[in-house]
């Protein structure tokens, strides 16, 4: 005999964007709650890479184009720094609302959802950067910028697919823990981030294509810094990755909704 | 129609590694995990709708959480049919879900969301929660500075304030000084008035006996009575070793 469960009053749709929006907020408000320099610290990172890979740079000789290298590397490093935050966020999403989810029946998608929501605070700090840096080197900002919602919304779905499954494995495999900080290292190699993809060996070119970031680092340098659209098929790789992806996550979310409280 | 209802309701529990569980809870296939453990039996359980108290006792690691959980539902039943109907709220732990960094006021919002709450039935009942929390003076100060006892007493104050037919209630606020516990009291006695459903787990046969009009008795996951408060406790004490 299977379990039957028979629940009313159902969950209200209204009640749960209120709750995402109090956890995206409470999110927002504690990361750098009681910190000297508050928000300042989401550039902390691209930053640093960018003065460390100008060096880098001298010693090995990286093509830029007609770019600025500073400002090549910025935009990537900024894609980069959105990923590896919300990333590194999403392990604890579930698992740090413990005592929450072991006594109220809430659902569990809220809170890798709530990460997403929380890191347009870094997303909007981050492209006011660039548009700064984009400034600062005279170069002009043309109608190709359009595109850039487009990207960040692919970007964002993309991370939001991962988030799903990382913040699980999470519950269940505590190695996942343990294990990326590295894995989080060999993709930001493994990206172009501080190189262009052009620069890919052509042994490795197809197998870089698959990497979600290669259609979206490139993408946002050539709407921003070259002003032509962006590679279209790039960009197809990353959609079919975030679809197989949320064809995994969310199919595994709904069957844990119930499960999770136990895991705990 | 009854208020809450199990028939036959079943729970069981994986013991193995988490990678284990996982398969097993994803395929819904038991075979990948082998350690199981049966936290409630074959339950059956009928609340009738008006405001009653029912108290829950037994032995630690009897299924009285389980229980609650499942009615809440914070968790399944592997097997058996539940109904429930109207809004829970757990009273258990109450300040279990409050967060040390931020303040009174900013707990207020988040867990009286998390508990079911509008924002705006939060705002409305504000000055009624701080009141009757008693930590007005502490409101805009983090968590992390309160005493225990004003973070249960705040806990409390937000969940008993939603308006919940069925209320999970724990001994969670004897913490709490012993003003705070008169005062909580009468509020329980006034939510059961206006036909809310108390589920009372409690290890204290003396609030039991004050506050329960009926007690389910559970062992080993499985149910042993469930009777007149009086009735039960007798027996249950005797078999206890208690007089």
């Amino acid at each position: 005999m299977r379990a039957q469960v028979i629940r009313t009053p159902r969950l209200s749709i209204r009640w749960s964007a209120e709750l995402l929006w109090a956890l995206s907020i409470h999110r927002v408000n504690t990361r750098y709650k009681e910190t000297l320099f508050g928000f300042g610290w989401i550039l902390l990172q691209p930053i640093a890479l960018t003065i460390i890979f100008a060096y880098i740079r001298r010693v090995a000789n990286i093509p830029s184009g007609e770019v600025p290298y500073p400002l090549f590397s910025a935009t990537g490093l900024c894609a980069w720094a959105l990923t590896s935050l919300v990333v590194s966020q999403s392990l604890v999403c579930i698992s740090g609302f413990t005592p929450v989810i072991k006594r109220v029946a809430v659902p569990k998608i809220l809170f890798p959802l709530s990460v997403i929501v929380a890191s347009m605070v870094d997303l909007c700090v981050m492209v006011l950067f660039l548009i700064a840096l984009l400034f600062y080197y005279g170069t002009a900002i043309s109608v190709t910028i359009l595109w850039l919602p487009v990207l960040l919304f692919v970007h964002l779905c993309f991370l939001f697919a991962l988030t799903c499954l990382t913040s699980l494995a999470n519950v269940y495999m505590r190695d996942i823990s343990h294990a990326l900080p590295s894995l989080l290292q060999l993709w930001f190699f493994a990206s172009p981030v501080f190189y262009p993809s052009s620069m890919v060996p052509e042994e490795f070119r197809a197998l870089s294509h698959w990497n979600p970031l290669t259609g979206l680092i490139e993408g946002y340098r050539s709407v921003l810094l070259l002003h032509q659209s962006p590679s279209l098929q790039l960009l197809a790789h990353t959609a079919i990755i975030t679809f197989i992806l949320l064809g995994i996550g969310l199919p595994i979310f709904v069957r844990l909704e119930s499960c999770v409280a136990d895991a705990l | 129609m009854e208020r809450i209802r199990l028939d036959s309701v079943s729970k069981r529990f994986s013991r193995g590694s988490g990678t284990k569980t996982l398969l097993a809870s994803v395929s819904g296939i038991s075979w990948f995990q082998s350690e199981w453990f049966l936290a409630l039996d074959q339950v059956n359980l009928a609340i009738p709708d008006s405001g009653v108290c029912l108290g829950i006792i037994g032995p630690n690691g009897s299924g009285k959480t389980t229980l609650l959980r499942i009615i809440a539902g914070v968790t399944a039943p592997t097997q058996g049919k539940v109904m429930v109907r109207g809004q829970v709220v757990p009273l258990l732990e109450a300040s279990a879900g409050m967060q040390p960094e931020l303040t009174g006021r900013e707990n207020i919002f988040l867990n009286g969301i998390i508990l079911g709450m509008r924002r705006r039935e939060i705002q409305r009942k504000l000055d009624s929660i701080v009141e009757f929390s008693g930590v007005d003076k502490f409101l805009d100060m983090p968590l992390k500075h309160y005493s225990l006892g004003m973070v249960t007493r705040l806990g409390f104050s937000v969940a008993s304030h939603v308006d919940a037919n069925i209320l999970l209630v724990d001994e969670s606020w004897s913490m709490a000084d012993a003003s705070f516990q008169t005062k909580s009291f009468s509020r329980l006695t006034q939510l059961r008035k206006r036909g809310g459903i108390l589920l009372l787990v409690s290890h204290d046969p003396n609030l039991i006996r004050r506050l329960a009009d009926q007690v389910l008795w559970l062992q080993n996951g499985r149910v042993v009575r469930m009777g007149p408060t009086e009735e039960i406790l007798k027996d249950y004490l005797s078999v206890a070793g208690l007089p």
